[in-house]
Order: C-alpha cells, then structure tokens, then sequence
C-alpha cells in the first residue's frame, strides 16, 4: 500500500475527499495539526499549509477550514477503531498508535490520579497526527563510521525535536539487522515505548526494521531492555530518546551483557551533551564509540557531525 | 367416515398452527437469550483482552455457539470485518446495515430491535471498565426482554392453544 493511502486511511469515509490532497503530498508531510474550532494546520517540507473547506491546500489562514468538535472527535473515533478504551495507557501517555504506523498525539482535559500521576485524557481537543516516514538508505553513508570490523559501536544520535533522530535511527536498525556491505545482520531488539520506532500496530512493525529485529512495543525502555536481554538475546539493542538516570543505568546493564547500543536523545550539540548530569556515567566511561549530531538546514535533516568516544571530529565541522 | 377423517384433520391442523405459533414465540426468546450471551462476551473480551472493537466482534461472533452462529455470530463478524477493511465506514451505519439484516430474520419486537440498533451509541467510553459497564447494560437489557417474553410466552402459550383446539373442534363439528 503507498503512503498517501495509509495517510487518507486514517480519516472516516465521509471525510476523506477533504483529505485527499494532504495524503498525496507524500513524503513532504510531516504533521497535521487538528485542534477544535480552530483551523486545521499542516506542516509540509517545513512550512506551515491550511486546508479549504474543499480539500485545497493554501498558504493563506484568512480561508482555511475550521474543524467542528465534531469532525474531531469523529477523526478520532476512525482512530481509535471506536475503542478509546483499548487506547487508555496511550491516551493517559498522550499519544495514539495508529494503523500504517502514525503516531497521533493528543491533548485535552487531563484527569490526574490521587498521587498525581495522569489518569486519562478527556475531552480531547487536539490531535497532531505525525506522519512517520521512512527514510530507506539514509543511514547508509554513516555505516563506515559506525562499524569497526564487524562490531557496531555504540551509538548516540543526538538531535532537536523534528529533526529526524527516530528516522536515522530506524534506518541504522534496519541495516544493522539486514546486514549490509559493512557487516551481515545481527538480531537487534527494539524497545519502542512510543511506538516510533517500528510504527507497530497490533504488535506487527509498520515499518521496515529489519527482517532480525524483535520489537517490544510500548514497553517503558527500563523494563523493556531488561526483557529483551532476558528473552531474546539481541547482539544489538535500540532506543529512542533517553531522558533520565534510570535510563542510563538500564543501558550500562545492557552494554555490561556485551550487546552494542543505538540510543538517541534531545539535544542541540555535543557540548550540550555535556551539561546534561543523568548522563555522564556513560560519558564518562566512554560507553558510545560515535555521537552523531543532527541539524537543519532549510528543510532538510542532515547529519552535521559524528564525533568518536573522544568528542573528536570524524566528519563534519571541524573534521 | 370420509367426514370423520376430514373431522380429524382439521383438528390436527388447528392443532399444528397453535403449536407453530408457540415455536415462533419460543424461538423470540432463544435470539433474545443469544444477544444476552453476545452482550456478555463483548463485554468479557473488552474487561479481559483489551482488544479493540472491530476484534471484540469478531472474536464473539466465532465464540457464539454453533446454532447461533448462522445468524447473530456471522452478522457480528462481518460487522468486526468490516470496520477494519479499511474502507473507512462508521460504526454506526455498518452496525446498521448488518443488524438490520440479521434481525429481520428475527422474530424480536420492535423496541427490542430498537435497543440492539442502538449499540453503537454505548462505544464512547474512555476507560475499560465504563465500557465493559455499557455493553453489560445491553445484556441486561436482553435478559430483560427474555425473561418477560418468555413469561408473556406461557400465558400466550395457553391462550393459542386453548384457542386453536377450540377453533378446530368447531370447525369439526361444523363438518360433521
């Protein structure tokens, strides 16, 4: 199935001729923004589109639609296959995984439990339906940086929000569990938390990561890394966006087992690495062979460094 | 002795057709009964597996026994198969579409086909056990409408065939 039909299968029938334009915009659409009474915003190649009442993209808020509570929570019912109760963890996460591997995010009135952790989401008011992308072979030039003989290093992606840390991560999973010319395939197992990685819906990868990749879906990375060493015995494991000591010390646990690493986090440069404390046990032993720092330029991702355990250039602005 | 055959059939055939009506009133409440056990396992396969609504109605339409398979299972799933075919229909008109066929081989009252043409509107619930709640409501609703069937039944019951056996005989010795 192409992409753009798996984008308009995320809308109810009755709506979908509204939406037929947005999906054929394929692989420039990153995100539609759907929030009630408010017009509805798309991000395509960077830039900021409305939607016609008529399905037309223009560049121009003065005509764009405004989405009823309505339509909204129609969109959202379509997505959720009428069965928000099957989505509760996700929702109480603020997220939906949908069908074709599209994460929806969604915000409303947050119902907080008596310890104060988030219960649930009513009332939802806004939907961001992130439009995953494969980007096969993109990882493929980095491969001779990132393997020293047939052994991959531990590798950190580091890169702002919406740069495409998760997209260049899915690719290197993908290639490290098909093998490439670099090294042959290895099992790698995924703990996707936020099902971004695989894209899993029901459990089966939306995405291609690789014909040896075991995936936990929706597993908090802790817990889920420690499955995978347990269970499945990957020679590689990968996560997204690591963010706390717990973290961490899950993935010393892991390296300790002799599996090598993909991780990716937040972050703007490798200095800024730095100042983050949660991490410096593994900074400070070493633990990843290569940072790859990722930026825009206009409206495209690039890799703009890889740097060795050192912090020394490899490639990019000094190197 | 022509006439007294003729007597006698007339009287079987009385007979027959107030037995015939009893069946019909008594197969009224087996497909209440079966909607009550639908309800019951929709409501246990979302309490237990957390599976979304279209696998909810798939998986109790292949649990509904074999005798009721041809008819409630089979609607349901279709209605489960449909909702994931991708072709993007609501809930509601493929509830529609599907329970209206499947109850017009039904013998159920007009408010009864009504409760189970509203289903759709109890699928809203943000949480597994409001939902599991609002499925078991139906069920309750299907018990309900059993049990006083089924009570309405045996009076009905006696009605018809104190009536038909008197029709017969009157229409016997009219022969005669």
């Amino acid at each position: 199935m192409q992409r753009w039909e798996e984008v308009i299968r995320l809308f109810p029938e009755h709506l979908r001729f509204k939406w037929r334009q947005v999906a054929q915009q394929g692989e420039g659409l990153q995100e539609i923004r759907l929030r009630a009474q408010r017009p509805v915003i798309l991000y395509i190649w960077g830039e900021e589109w409305y939607l016609e009442e008529s399905g037309r993209l223009i560049r121009d808020p003065a005509g764009a639609m405004v989405l009823s509570k309505e339509e909204l929570n129609q969109i959202l019912k379509h997505i959720c296959r009428y069965s928000l109760y099957a989505y509760e963890d996700e929702i109480s996460k603020g997220y939906v995984s949908a069908d074709g591997g599209f994460r929806v995010g969604v915000s409303g009135e947050v119902i907080v439990n008596p310890d104060g952790s988030v219960k649930n989401i009513r009332y939802i008011s806004s939907l961001n339906i992130r439009i995953a992308h494969e980007a096969k072979g993109v990882a493929v030039p980095l491969l001779p940086w990132l393997y020293e003989g047939q052994t991959l290093k531990n590798t950190l992606i580091i890169s702002p929000p919406g740069c495409g840390k998760t997209t260049l991560l899915r690719d290197i999973v993908r290639l490290v569990s098909d093998g490439s010319e670099m090294a042959r395939g290895q099992t790698v197992g995924v703990v996707d938390e936020r099902s971004e990685i695989a894209g899993c819906f029901q459990g089966i990868p939306g995405n291609d990561v690789g014909s040896r990749t075991d995936v936990l879906d929706g597993c908090p990375k802790i817990e889920g890394m420690m499955m995978l060493l347990r269970s499945m015995a990957p020679k590689v494991v990968a996560v997204d966006e690591l963010g706390s000591a717990q973290d961490v010390h899950a993935l010393e646990q892991v390296l300790k087992c002799g599996c090598s690493v993909l991780a990716t986090i937040h972050g703007a440069s490798y200095e800024e690495l730095q100042k983050k404390t949660f991490l410096k046990p593994l900074l400070e032993e070493k633990a990843f062979g290569r940072y790859l720092i990722l930026g825009k330029r206009g409206s495209c991702f690039l890799v703009e460094e890889v740097r060795d355990e050192n912090g020394r250039f490899l490639w990019g602005q000094a190197g | 002795m022509i006439a007294l055959i003729g007597a006698f059939l007339t009287m079987a055939g009385a007979v027959g057709a107030g037995i015939c009506i009893c069946m019909d009133r008594e197969g009224r409440v087996r497909q209440l009964r079966s909607l009550e056990r639908a309800f019951e396992v929709m409501a246990g396969e979302i309490s237990y597996s957390r599976i979304s609504l279209p696998e909810v109605l798939k998986e109790t339409g292949e649990k509904m026994p074999a005798q009721d398979f041809e008819a409630i299972g089979a609607a349901l799933c279709r209605i489960g198969d449909r909702l994931c075919d991708g072709s993007g229909q609501d809930v509601e008109t493929v509830w529609k579409e599907e329970m209206e066929g499947f109850l017009k081989q039904t013998k159920l009252a007009g408010q009864e086909k009504e409760l189970v043409l509203s289903f759709p509107s109890a699928v809203w619930f943000l949480d597994g056990p409001r939902q599991q709640a609002a499925v078991l409501a139906y069920a309750q609703g299907m018990r309900e409408a059993a049990c006083l069937a089924q009570k309405k039944k045996q009076e009905e019951n006696r009605l018809t065939m104190a009536l038909s056996l008197a029709c017969g005989a009157f229409a016997a010795i009219m022969l005669l």
